[in-house]
């Protein structure tokens, strides 16, 4: 190889994301891009921690991305606990 | 960052920093619950067959993994076969070490998908090392990279959002007597997706999508009748009431690109009640729609199937799956787009896999469009006659339709040491496939000869893709074969409407001289009433060629006319 990171004779030169910052989307959330200078592309994933009610009618969280901050927005009527995972490379 | 370890990537990301923690592979999920088709027991008897026809149910199932002390998962499924649809419906942390996940898929009770957890390195508490290697602390003397535990290696991340409807085509409908009848909940409609990446046998996917919903079918009538001979007359009232509720689930054709945002049912029932009065009288019905209002009113339905799930955990939160009878047609949350995380089990050592070969890191060329209406490219029987690997992805002219899902077709995997052949198997035969015919839009369908099963006629697109990273020479070739006949088999007529069958061929860095391509062409003749019989005519010694993004495709044609057995073989020559 000629630059990067291999383990055990295969290239993770690619796509390896870390984790930024997670916790629970309890409310608004905001990650400050300033705050993490190296890292250049952004990802955020939700995963709902608990049975979903269907008969709630709720709505996924959704999250924006300006080249200043990512935001994650719990919609109204969200009745299951969300994880939030922000990942960065 | 003033310390610490930072190693960028060939594009200059981060792939490895300290100041952040990996995800890493934990390990396989066990199901803990067996696959369920709940149903309302108490309503119009429901057969297995009408679960799929009519209902277009999946299988909820339960899985779960323990010893794993983290407050962070991420699960990842790996589809049973080609083309399953699959929906993570819930992440369930079960107890402080245990989580657990329902899902639901598509496919026969034992076609369960497998299901793989993923955490972020941090929350797992004394992960197992090795003796020697890397092993990276963040400022907290939290571990966030070691080299025993490879980190997630996302291929590709695409913004999925399901349709807002769940079926366009008529539901048809139920009447009076309707002790055991249903109609047609089957979800028509899907959202597709292109990534980059063609999809594979050894791809993992997460998503936890967004959507769900539901169908439901109502017929309440009341009216009057004679009776007594025809002397008198009495009045009657039937309802009849059914739905599906639909979750929402992707697909993930293999050799294709696409991923497809489609539905499946996870609960279903049907209900028919009748009264009449007496031959003379009027009459008080009040009893059926009480019934009714047992179903419709929310939770009551779940108490209908609790034998059924009775297999899932019962825990803390609780862990069944939830159900709903739905009284309209209705969708929710098919707005908020869920992101899909596409990596590799060969990336993780699951199942012992062999790391990708260079095609792997080489994505499918942006093969060169070609788009015209009857027009078609025909599969052949191929001359295996090159080593190295086959491979087969949709090609879709019209991307905003594109009407394939998965290509056809019977293809080997050859095995070569240094050049040398060692064995060939087959890897994929043909199989039928139906995608949907919209006459506004150029539609693809496929033709497939099966070397096993006789010839085979269906619908879609055949690409094969031929890619070899042969020890001794670096030479790729790439060729492409689409079919498409008209719209039903055997056509209606055998001399109006018979659409052209046409090739394209491309190679790059080939290092043969020559190329050559044994054609069969076959052909239903509507004037035969068993068997196949090839109809080929006109076949074109012109021969066009594009040159586009150092691929050369060539492209022929030829026209079918007549019922007659033809065998014909093109030799392309490299120029």
């Amino acid at each position: 190889m000629s630059f990067g990171l291999e383990i055990d004779g295969f290239s993770f030169n690619y796509g390896c994301f870390s984790v930024i910052q997670k916790g629970s989307l309890s409310g608004t959330v905001t990650v400050t891009k300033a705050n993490h200078p190296d890292i250049s592309m952004w990802k955020v994933f939700f995963v709902p921690i608990g049975v979903r009610d269907t008969s709630k009618n709720e709505l996924r969280p959704s999250w924006t991305e300006t080249s200043t901050v990512v935001t994650m927005t719990p919609p109204t009527g969200s009745f299951t606990n969300y994880l939030y995972f922000v990942l960065g490379r | 960052m003033t310390y610490g370890i930072k190693v960028l990537d060939k594009d200059g990301y981060v792939n490895l920093h300290s100041d952040y923690s990996s995800i890493v592979y934990y390990g396989e999920m066990s199901v803990v619950a067996s696959p369920q088709r709940p149903v309302y027991v108490s309503g119009v008897s429901m057969p297995e067959s009408a679960k799929d026809s009519n209902y277009d149910m999946g299988w909820i199932i339960q899985y779960q993994i323990s010893g794993i002390n983290t407050d962070y998962l991420l699960p990842f499924y790996k589809p049973n076969f080609d083309g399953q649809q699959i929906g993570i419906l819930d992440v369930i942390k079960k107890t402080s070490t245990t989580w657990l996940v329902n899902l639901i898929y598509s496919g026969a009770t034992g076609n369960s998908p497998r299901v793989f957890a993923f955490a972020p390195l941090t929350a797992i508490p004394k992960p197992t090392l090795s003796t020697y290697g890397l092993l990276v602390y963040d400022e907290n003397g939290g571990l966030v990279f070691t080299d025993s535990k490879p980190p997630l290696r996302v291929d590709e991340s695409i913004s999925i959002t399901h349709p807002s409807t769940i079926r366009a085509a008529d539901k048809g409908g139920c009447g009076r007597f309707g002790y055991s009848c249903h109609v047609n909940f089957t979800s028509d409609k899907s959202n597709y997706y292109q990534g980059t990446l063609n999809n594979t046998s050894t791809k993992l996917y997460h998503i936890v999508p967004s959507a769900y919903g539901g169908l439901a079918y109502k017929n309440y009538y009341e009216g009057s009748e004679s009776c007594d001979g025809g002397l008198g007359s009495r009045k009657y009232v039937f309802n009849y009431q059914s739905w599906a509720s639909f979750r929402g689930t992707l697909s993930h054709p293999i050799y294709s690109s696409y991923h497809k945002a489609e539905w499946l049912a996870d609960y279903a029932g049907a209900i028919y009640q009748e009264d009449a009065s007496g031959c003379g009288y009027g009459g008080v019905f009040s009893i059926i729609l009480g019934a009714l209002a047992v179903i419709f009113t929310g939770g009551g339905a779940l108490a209908f199937v609790g034998g059924y799930l009775a297999g899932f955990a019962l825990s803390t939160p609780q862990a069944t799956p939830s159900l709903k009878a739905y009284e309209t047609d209705q969708v929710f949350d098919t707005n908020n787009p869920s992101n899909l995380i596409i990596t590799d089990a060969r990336y993780y050592g699951i199942d012992n896999l062999p790391l990708p070969r260079s095609i792997i890191e080489d994505p499918t060329p942006d093969l060169l469009p070609y788009s015209g209406t009857n027009e078609i490219y025909n599969p052949p029987i191929y001359s295996n006659s090159y080593d190295g690997y086959y491979y087969v992805s949709p090609f879709v002219t019209t991307p905003t339709y594109p009407e394939v899902e998965r290509s056809l077709g019977t293809f080997w995997l050859d095995s070569y040491t240094n050049g040398t052949f060692v064995s060939s198997t087959v890897r994929y035969t043909a199989q039928n496939i139906y995608p949907q015919l919209n006459e506004t839009f150029t539609t693809y369908r496929t033709a497939v000869y099966d070397t096993f099963n006789g010839y085979i006629f269906s619908r879609g697109t055949l690409i094969m893709e031929y890619a070899t990273p042969n020890t001794t020479n670096t030479y790729k070739l790439y060729a492409v074969f689409k079919k498409d006949f008209e719209y039903s088999m055997p056509p209606t007529s055998t001399t109006t409407g018979i659409p052209y069958t046409a090739w394209i061929i491309s190679y790059s860095l080939f290092t043969g001289n020559t190329l050559t391509i044994y054609y069969n062409y076959y052909y239903i003749n509507s004037s035969t009433t068993s068997g196949v019989k090839i109809v080929i005519e006109n076949v074109s010694s012109s021969i066009t060629s594009y040159t586009y993004n150092g691929y050369t495709y060539y492209r022929g044609a030829i026209k079918a006319q007549y019922s007659f057995p033809y065998e014909t073989e093109y030799s392309i020559t490299r120029i």
